[in-house]
């Protein structure tokens, strides 16, 4: 289990955190949601320890991040940049096993994500999309207690978006992963996640379930839309329909 | 490095056209002008140790009263300000000496960085140019002329001639030996040799040997050039002293040269036979000790 | 081309290649039989001595190259850059200085080794520097340890430009040391080769083991720290292998610019960017090239030998103008 507790991050006088407090479950799936600039990247990239905390703390099974070696965090955690650089023009099967543990984990993702046809193609003779499914591809094959991903969904096509969520469910289900995933799309988020978290202002606003976080005004607040909910097959979706006043 | 070197170039064409445009250059100033040296000059800087050398060969070392920074011979300059030497040459230094001559050499970085500035300032300068043995003694003459000291000019070349011509009957009946001399080498890379028309390439002609790569020739050649040349004679010019000739003849692949085989080898202290002065015709008779030693045996 | 059994075997016959014909040019042009028969002379002749030699200073510019290209690639991997070479960290400028000092001082202790070494320890001294400097200034990042490293070799460059002027006079050849900063083979020979054999292979091997990691380093820093590399500990390993290939090849062959940009750009158009191939494939083909350049400089001008550094620059120069045009147009 990750536990996050009263985490503060200041660089340059800007607080970027300010007192966040969650928790993520192992087989679960959370939804991070937020405007631009609440510091959902930034919490992404401290509960992955690429960032030093002012104050608070990040434990992940137990241990604060900052006590693991470079190796072991990566066995513990895998993650999925916003922006992804390929300097190197590796070929997609390559770029699968530099993340994989092993040979058969790398094929067996690949084929799941159905790379196959494209495994010795190039890197960089791909579209967005591709080149983000491969991404999730190298992060899922690491088959780590933990994903985080920023943003997956962001270059993807609607079929591709579906797709790449349920690969992380199937992740959450089938390997008992714990996934917090940055996203945009409210609906996405509310389809697929079990829960939620809110943030405003580098604070967590809302933390709760999927349904109730839809429900709530403070998501009209927080992204200054006015939104009109409708339920559909048990879902909640959100449609904006004008400023909040 | 380079662009020191194409300075270097540059300064010495400048300065070699200065060279041209009169036959005693030290009565003309850059532009041309004629300079009036109303006496033989008083004060004198000389730069390179050549021209030091050649100052005091010739009678003039009470004049003398500034030296290049390099320049420790002969002992009586020693203590004599310097004008600058490793990291460039001082024009206030010069200045400050209130020099009524300033004698450099052509080519060197001395002629490139001072001429200009000096020639602006109204300082008569003499230039010497030399590439030859005779262009040696030829400028000799010239720096007599100069300094009002044509006979200790004259006595000095004569000497030196007469070293030439002594060593000449000695070697009379011995073979001209073919000769590589080395001029440098960094480890057991870049071995650089003498073309014709350098002075060193007379002095292995005045020592009885033969310069086994000539006019169109190398300056830089590999073992297999020198085996390919066959010199009889090896001479390394070494700015190490205790470089000895098993050292050389240890060197990578040289023992497929004859004469490394035949155990001709001379190392010789470059810095004294790489100085275009008045020791330039012992430095030769030294060359010829090396190239022909039976010729000298009492 | 993808890499394997076949690639490899072609970049092992450059490398034999490239080794038979430097072999076989020279002020004589010798046939390959010819070449092995003076090899294997029980008695040898002065001309089997010469070509031996031959084959063995051919064999010193084939581990020079290797190692100009095994730095080459781990420069660039390293530094997330494909136009890295080892010039930008200051380790050939390092080269050069300690190179300078050991041809302007006579060190009779030191004697036929003091070039080598002390051309080793200045690139390897001048890389940890860069590497202190940036640690003391918590530079972290890839770009600011370039220019760091950029500073330094101006620096050393100041410093060897001073320490020529100032220890240099007439009894010192400075177009000698000219020559050699624009590429002196040093002629290994016997124990000396071996020795050098041995450490450009460990260098290779050594290299090979980063290659995973520079791999990943490609994904970003950030997505590498993720992915279990220790972004500066790494850094500081792969740099010191590194500046050992830079040191050895400075030691052997002076300064010779661009091997390490030619080589792997070639090797990577060939068989693509994964680093253990490409450190693999560029350690062969840049063997067997800097070979023949060897052979070149030997018999192009003959007698006279072109100093090295020239033909690499000749070649090399328009090749990074031609990288530059493609990669900005």
């Amino acid at each position: 289990m990750i536990r996050v507790e009263q985490l503060c991050v200041m660089r340059n006088r800007k607080r970027l955190l300010d007192d966040v407090s969650f928790s993520l479950r192992r087989g679960e799936i959370v939804a991070l949601l937020g405007p631009n600039g609440a510091g959902k990247s930034t919490l992404v990239t401290a509960l992955s320890g690429l960032c030093r905390s002012t104050h608070g703390s990040v434990e992940v099974m137990g241990r604060p991040i900052a006590a693991y070696g470079a190796r072991e965090r990566a066995h513990l955690l895998a993650y999925v940049a916003q922006q992804q650089d390929f300097i190197w023009d590796l070929e997609v099967r390559d770029i699968v096993r530099l993340g994989a543990r092993s040979l058969s984990d790398a094929d067996a993702t690949l084929a799941k994500l159905g790379l196959v046809e494209l495994a010795e193609r190039r890197i960089k003779s791909l579209s967005g999309g591709e080149r983000a499914r491969v991404m999730l591809a190298r992060a899922l094959a690491a088959n780590t207690p933990f994903l985080l991903a920023d943003e997956p969904a962001a270059n993807l096509d609607i079929k591709h978006q579906r797709r790449a969520m349920r690969l992380l469910c199937d992740a959450a289900r089938e390997r008992d992963t714990g996934v917090l995933v940055v996203l945009h799309d409210l609906n996405l988020a509310f389809a697929f996640a079990e829960r939620v978290l809110l943030m405003h202002q580098a604070r967590l606003v809302l933390d709760g379930a999927a349904a109730a976080v839809a429900a709530s005004p403070d998501l009209d607040r927080v992204f200054g839309e006015r939104f009109t909910r409708a339920t559909i097959d048990d879902r909640t979706v959100v449609f904006p329909t004008g400023d909040a006043e | 490095m380079l662009t020191r070197r194409h300075l270097l170039a540059a300064g010495a064409a400048f300065a070699a056209e200065l060279a041209i445009a009169g036959r005693v250059l030290a009565l003309e100033d850059a532009a041309g002008n004629k300079l009036n040296l109303p006496s033989p000059p008083r004060r004198i800087v000389a730069i390179n140790p050549a021209m030091v050398e050649t100052v005091v060969a010739i009678g003039a070392l009470d004049r003398l009263v500034g030296i290049g920074g390099k320049v420790s011979y002969p002992e009586q300059v020693r203590g004599l300000p310097s004008v600058g030497g490793a990291l460039g040459f001082s024009v206030e230094a010069v200045l400050a000496l209130d020099p009524d001559l300033v004698v450099m050499a052509v080519g060197t970085d001395a002629a490139a960085q001072l001429t200009r500035p000096l020639s602006a300032m109204g300082v008569p300068i003499f230039l010497a140019t030399y590439s030859d043995f005779a262009s040696i003694l030829n400028y000799m003459r010239r720096l007599g002329d100069a300094l009002g000291l044509r006979d200790g000019a004259d006595r000095l070349v004569a000497r030196m001639q007469g070293t030439i011509a002594e060593l000449a009957s000695k070697l009379k009946d011995r073979p001209r030996l073919g000769v590589y001399m080395e001029t440098g080498a960094a480890g057991t890379a870049a071995f650089q040799t003498v073309r014709a028309g350098h002075y060193a390439d007379d002095g292995i002609r005045l020592a009885g040997g033969r310069n086994v790569f000539t006019l169109a020739g190398p300056r830089q050649v590999t073992v297999e050039g020198i085996a390919d040349a066959d010199p009889d004679v090896i001479v390394v010019l070494a700015s190490d002293p205790s470089l000895k000739p098993e050292d050389v003849a240890g060197r990578p692949g040289w023992t497929a040269l004859r004469a490394v085989r035949e155990k001709k080898v001379a190392v010789l202290p470059r810095g004294f036979m790489l100085i275009p002065g008045p020791r330039q015709a012992e430095a030769i008779s030294i060359l010829a000790r090396a190239i022909h030693p039976e010729a000298f045996v009492p | 081309m993808r890499p394997g059994a076949l690639t490899l075997s072609l970049a092992v016959a450059i490398a034999l290649i490239g080794i038979l014909v430097g072999a076989m040019l020279g002020v004589v042009n010798t046939g390959p039989l010819r070449l092995l028969a003076a090899l294997l002379a029980s008695d040898p002749t002065p001309d089997d001595v010469l070509i031996a030699w031959r084959v063995q200073r051919v064999t010193g510019a084939f581990l020079v190259g290797a190692c100009l290209a095994i730095a080459g690639v781990i420069y660039q991997g390293s530094f997330r850059n494909p136009l890295a070479e080892p010039f930008l960290l200051g380790s050939s400028a390092g080269g050069a200085l300690g190179a300078v000092f050991a041809i302007l001082l006579p060190l009779s202790w030191l004697a036929a080794v003091g070039l080598p070494i002390l051309a080793f320890v200045g690139a390897w001294g001048a890389t940890l520097l860069v590497l202190a400097i940036s640690r003391a200034a918590r530079i972290e990042d890839a770009a600011g340890m370039l220019l760091v490293g950029i500073a330094l070799a101006a620096l050393l460059g100041a410093l060897r430009s001073t320490a020529t002027l100032v220890l240099s006079d007439e009894s010192v050849s400075l177009r000698a040391l000219i020559s050699w900063t624009l590429g002196g083979l040093q002629s290994p020979t016997g124990a000396t080769l071996l020795v050098f054999a041995v450490l450009t292979a460990v260098c290779l091997i050594a290299s090979l083991g980063l290659a995973r990691r520079l791999d990943i380093l490609g994904f970003g820093e950030s997505t590498a720290a993720t992915m279990g590399v220790d972004v500066g500990r790494f850094l500081t390993l792969s740099l010191t292998v590194a500046a050992f290939a830079t040191g050895l090849a400075v030691a052997w062959g002076g300064v010779l610019a661009f091997v390490g940009l030619i080589v792997p750009h070639t090797v990577r158009w060939w068989i693509g960017e994964r680093h253990a191939p490409l450190l693999l494939h560029s350690a062969f083909v840049g063997g067997g090239f800097l070979a023949i350049l060897d052979g070149l400089s030997r018999s192009l001008l003959a007698p006279s030998e072109i100093p090295l550094g020239l033909l690499t620059s000749l070649i090399g120069a328009p090749f990074f103008l031609l990288l530059l045009v493609r990669r900005y147009r």
